[in-house]
């Protein structure tokens, strides 16, 4: 089971849950973009409230298992993942 | 081209008889950097409330982005670059580099030019009294505590060595 | 869970020791370059004509008489610069749209601010460049101006932007607004949370804008050759990122810009955004000579980012025994004339420290006629925290619980989840509070005169990590250079070559540290969001263990065997079998040549494991009942410092932040006209603290070492800035029995709260 924890902005498409778990078909890894893809289907705007111009929004990254996915979109998602939609640790000044 | 006076002043600086054209609407802060090159003094705020460009003039620390170049004409003065003999740091250099009493070093020469005016004339000042005497030299960085310490080592090095 | 440690924590041979700085002596001789002290015999001077305005619509701009006048080479305005895509990018500063970018440089159809540049003149003399740039003539639509943010919000508040919509995360707004951007956190349930709560506390605070405050003012100096490649002399806290953002407002290739970054009198945040830069670069091109810009202190106050003013309304539900249960805040941040600011930063800072289940925190960025804000120390942590401390204070005193029991109580740990969701990994939070109740200061009786009290709080700061690089090589002597290309603002390069000393086996004089520019070294981020020692400390490190790598190969040919067969141990190769004597690295150095040529390191990382610092501050105040001054009578500020590479900069990073954070507690702020105009632009009335305001600050480094980084090391420049508002509010509060929640609390306001309520001192 994959679990990703959505923004609470966006808990408007989820019928007000925090968290939406699904399992990946064949438990196979698979990219962030179709893991959103995928979760689209039932949660319609969900991925176009999370794009811009075709890449994740910016100011917003990915986080993985509590680590932050460099790779946004493209980073790959495990069939157990935990997968956090928040502003990056990276930043700040 | 707008139309400035000019004039030729010498002063002497760091004990070396200088000579310059100035602009007579330069201040003393300008001429020191653009004219004579000695860009150890700094700009801060050209309305004399951070003391960044302290010199010495005729025995008084001044801020001398207040002071007319003009007026510097026949004067005396010290500046940062005059402190050091040689190769040999005066104290208060070494004791600011000892203490770590600079981060990013822009008020430095404004504090090592403003402290050894009190030393000058007060070898043994109180706590209180280097307190009062630099609170005229802002500082961002620091929060003053290593500067203060800085000083108060200097002075009693002084005490002990015949500078 | 065990504690990390670092295996040599506590015996390293270097780190933690104090050499003096190598750039040292240049600065306390006047001999350090900063960047206006940069001449060149041609240079012409810039002068930058700026909106008298808060707020305007630009009809027209006539040059002719400033450029007609003699001794006057050059004008630019906005027509001068390239049209940027509206697009949204993330640029060193966070997040912002292209197109704003150059807008912000030079107006184009709107002045948006007080100050906001409209043309700039290249000229042979500084005076002349003044008297042309006043002689342009700017015809102006005068507008409505709006400063305060929360003015901002109101129903048919002047609008900066009539195209300007909230981004929030799903809902597409179409009404304009000054809102620009929406963030919300949100877990578990609120109503239940304060159903359970046996103390609730709902109370409303304001901070007012405040400036960095480095005493040197922007400046920058370009040279553009008629082969296109352009040189940039300035100060700024990221040769990098200002190249970027250069690069991007004036649509250059990167290869074609070279910025070499000056000594750097102070930034904390506010020299990463560029200013002055892209105007030099256009002065430079259009007169064939470099063009020299330095920015009044007026200017500086009027025209660079200050920090956020903002308005908070904090309600937290508490159990009897202490336990959080409930949190709703609220917050607008000041945004300035342009979107890209720190309100999501705030939202994920205000609540940090403590574990709580059930929460809804809502901020707001708000566009204003102010210009656009930058960073500052932590940005958006103190004006976020200091409301929050103020109303744990408030519970301490009404659950009967000491107030650092009370944060004890309810201190994040690793595993705990932060409000948007990050889970901790190993932090510091706990020692800090427990270092700061077993401090001599906190055991002392608190000072209990009339109208003398102690408050403490607590502050967080995420650090960053970001890209460094960096190159250490071996010189033929086994001394080693190490470059990189972190601008030095507090005595970082000191840190770097202490850290490849210390992995090299070498002493601190022996390792000659270099901040390079642009063309020198590989990419690195800025000087900011205290991650030098962390990330290009990490790169130090992982080039010097390159350099070892490759030495040991050496080592292996003298000794005929297999690299695997050497170790590097306690500063010298030692053979793994027996028979050959350790060598050290300045042993080897002089057969380099003869086993395969120079040896130089390098590394370029993005590293993950960046340690989050948390401080605690205890305040010992008096407030004179008939000024309403506040005297500091003692002063601790204690902090989670993973390991301390250079302890006296350590020190110094947490006795300056803490300073600065005092100065913004008492007695610093912007005060505008109802014309949106700065009436304070300058030293005299921006009060920063003086030798006279602040005692000698003890500092108490902890050491909880950061896994995440081969020497432990966390960041520490900015957490100290964020604890001293709610220290002294709540030192205030419990000397006269008022909360003052408006900052600064300066004599007036802490007067006029006496004023109102002379009454007796809350019992300690």
């Amino acid at each position: 089971m994959v679990t990703v924890h959505i923004p609470a902005l966006l808990r408007d498409l989820t019928g007000g849950a925090a968290q939406v778990q699904l399992d990946l078909p064949d438990d196979a890894p698979v990219t962030v973009r179709r893991l959103l893809e995928h979760l689209d289907e039932r949660h319609r705007g969900l991925l176009e409230a999370l794009l811009y111009e075709g890449d994740l929004m910016p100011g917003i990254a990915v986080f993985i298992d509590n680590d932050q996915a460099m790779m946004g979109l493209q980073a790959k998602v495990g069939p157990q993942s935990d997968v956090h939609f928040i502003p990056p640790v990276v930043g700040g000044h | 081209m707008s139309n400035g006076t000019k004039r030729i002043i010498t002063a002497t600086i760091n004990g070396n008889e200088t000579t310059m054209a100035i602009d007579n609407r330069m201040s003393l802060l300008q001429a020191l950097r653009d004219v004579a090159g000695m860009t150890g003094t700094k700009e801060g705020c050209l309305t004399g409330d951070c003391g960044a460009c302290s010199v010495i003039l005729n025995g008084r620390v001044v801020d001398s982005c207040l002071v007319m170049a003009a007026e510097a004409d026949g004067a005396q003065l010290e500046t940062v670059e005059g402190m050091a003999r040689g190769q040999e740091l005066h104290p208060l250099q070494t004791q600011f580099l000892e203490h770590a009493a600079l981060q990013c070093g822009i008020c430095t020469p404004g504090f090592l030019v403003a402290a050894k005016a009190l030393l000058d004339r007060n070898p043994n000042p109180t706590e209180e009294e280097i307190r009062y005497w630099l609170a005229g030299n802002l500082c961002r960085c620091t929060g003053y505590r290593t500067i203060i310490e800085a000083v108060q080592d200097a002075a009693a090095e002084l005490k002990t060595s015949a500078r | 869970m065990e504690p990390f440690t670092h295996p040599r924590h506590g015996k390293y041979d270097v780190i933690g020791t104090r050499p003096i700085r190598h750039d040292g002596e240049d600065k306390v001789t006047g001999r350090a370059q900063y960047g206006a002290d940069i001449h060149f015999p041609d240079q012409l001077h810039g002068y930058v004509l700026r909106s008298p305005h808060a707020h305007a619509r630009i009809l027209s701009i006539d040059t002719r008489k400033a450029e007609a006048m003699p001794g006057v080479k050059a004008i630019v305005t906005s027509k001068d610069l390239p049209r940027l895509p509206d697009k949204i990018i993330e640029s060193g500063e966070g997040v912002e749209n292209q197109k704003y970018m150059s807008d912000r440089i030079l107006a184009s159809d709107k002045a948006l601010f007080k100050g906001h540049p409209i043309a700039a003149v290249a000229a042979t003399d500084p005076w002349t460049a003044e008297e042309a740039a006043n002689a342009i003539e700017v015809q102006y639509e005068v507008l409505e101006a709006v400063t305060d943010p929360v003015e901002a919000l109101r129903e048919g508040a002047p609008l900066l932007f009539d195209r300007i919509t909230t981004t929030t995360l799903g809902q597409k707004e179409v009404k304009a607004t000054n809102v620009c951007l929406h963030t919300r956190h949100q877990r578990g349930d609120l109503a239940a949370g304060f159903a359970e709560a046996d103390e609730v506390f709902e109370r409303e605070f304001k901070t007012a804008t405040v400036h960095q405050g480095y005493i040197e003012p922007q400046n920058a100096t370009a040279l553009a050759r008629s082969d296109g490649h352009i040189t940039v002399w300035t100060s700024t806290q990221g040769a990098f990122p200002a190249r970027d953002q250069i690069a991007t407002v004036l649509k250059k290739d990167l290869s074609k810009i070279r910025v070499i970054p000056m000594e750097i009198g102070g930034g904390f945040g506010g020299k990463i955004p560029i200013y002055l830069e892209p105007v030099a670069v256009l002065l430079s091109e259009k007169t064939g000579h470099p063009v020299k810009l330095v920015m009044s202190r007026a200017d500086v106050f009027q025209t660079t980012g200050p920090a956020s003013a903002t308005a908070a309304k904090i309600k937290l539900g508490f159990k009897k025994d202490g336990t959080l249960v409930a949190a709703d805040v609220w917050m607008a941040y000041e945004a300035g004339a342009f979107p890209g600011n720190w309100g999501a930063t705030g939202a994920m800072c205000v609540l940090a420290p403590y574990r709580l289940p059930n929460l809804q925190i809502d901020v707001l960025d708000v566009l204003t006629n102010t210009p656009k804000v930058a960073a500052y120390r932590a940005p958006s942590s103190p004006q976020a925290l200091w409301g929050v401390e103020s109303v744990m204070d408030e519970a301490a005193l009404k659950l009967g619980m000491d107030p650092i029991d009370l944060r004890l109580k309810n201190a994040a740990v690793e595993g705990d989840q932060r409000p948007d969701g990050y889970t901790w990994p190993r932090i510091g939070l706990v020692e800090t509070l427990q270092a700061a109740k077993a401090s001599e200061h906190y055991r002392s009786p608190p000072p209990n005169k009339p109208n003398q009290a102690r408050g403490v709080a607590v502050g967080y700061w995420h650090n960053a990590g970001l890209q460094s690089s960096a190159t250490v090589a071996i010189n033929m002597d086994g001394t080693a250079s190490v470059v990189t290309g972190s601008v030095d603002i507090g005595g970082s390069r000191a840190s770097m070559a202490i850290m490849a000393a210390e992995t090299l086996g070498l002493k601190a004089e022996e390792v000659r540290p270099l901040v390079a520019d642009t063309d020198s070294i590989g990419h690195t981020d800025v000087t900011g969001g205290s991650r030098t020692t962390f990330a290009t400390g990490y790169a130090v490190y992982l080039a010097a263990q390159d350099a070892v790598e490759q030495m040991k190969h050496r080592v292996a040919k003298l000794w005929d065997c297999k690299p695997d067969d050497i170790a590097f141990e306690g500063g010298a190769f030692r053979s793994k079998q027996n028979g050959h004597e350790p060598m050290t690295v300045r042993k080897l150095a002089p057969q380099l040549p003869r086993t395969g040529g120079p040896v130089q390191g390098q590394a370029s990382i993005l590293p993950k494991g960046v340690g989050a610092g948390f401080g605690c501050h205890i305040a010992d105040i008096e407030v004179d009942s008939e000024t309403g001054k506040v005297t500091i009578l003692r002063y601790t500020a204690v902090q989670d410092v993973g390991t301390a590479i250079h302890p006296a900069y350590v020190e110094g990073q947490i006795s300056g932040g803490a300073t600065q954070g005092i100065g913004w507690a008492l007695n610093e702020e912007y005060v505008h006209s109802d014309k949106g105009e700065m009436l304070n632009a300058g030293f005299l009335d921006y009060r920063m603290p003086t030798a006279l305001d602040v005692p000698n600050i003890d500092t108490i480094l902890v050491e909880v070492p950061n896994p995440g980084h081969p020497y432990g090391v966390r960041g520490v420049g900015e957490t100290p800035i964020v604890p001293p508002m709610g220290a002294m509010h709540n030192a205030i509060a419990r000397a006269i029995g008022v909360r003052v929640r408006e900052l600064p609390m300066s004599p007036p306001r802490v007067q006029a709260a006496l004023a109102h309520q002379p009454a007796k001192p809350i019992p300690a």
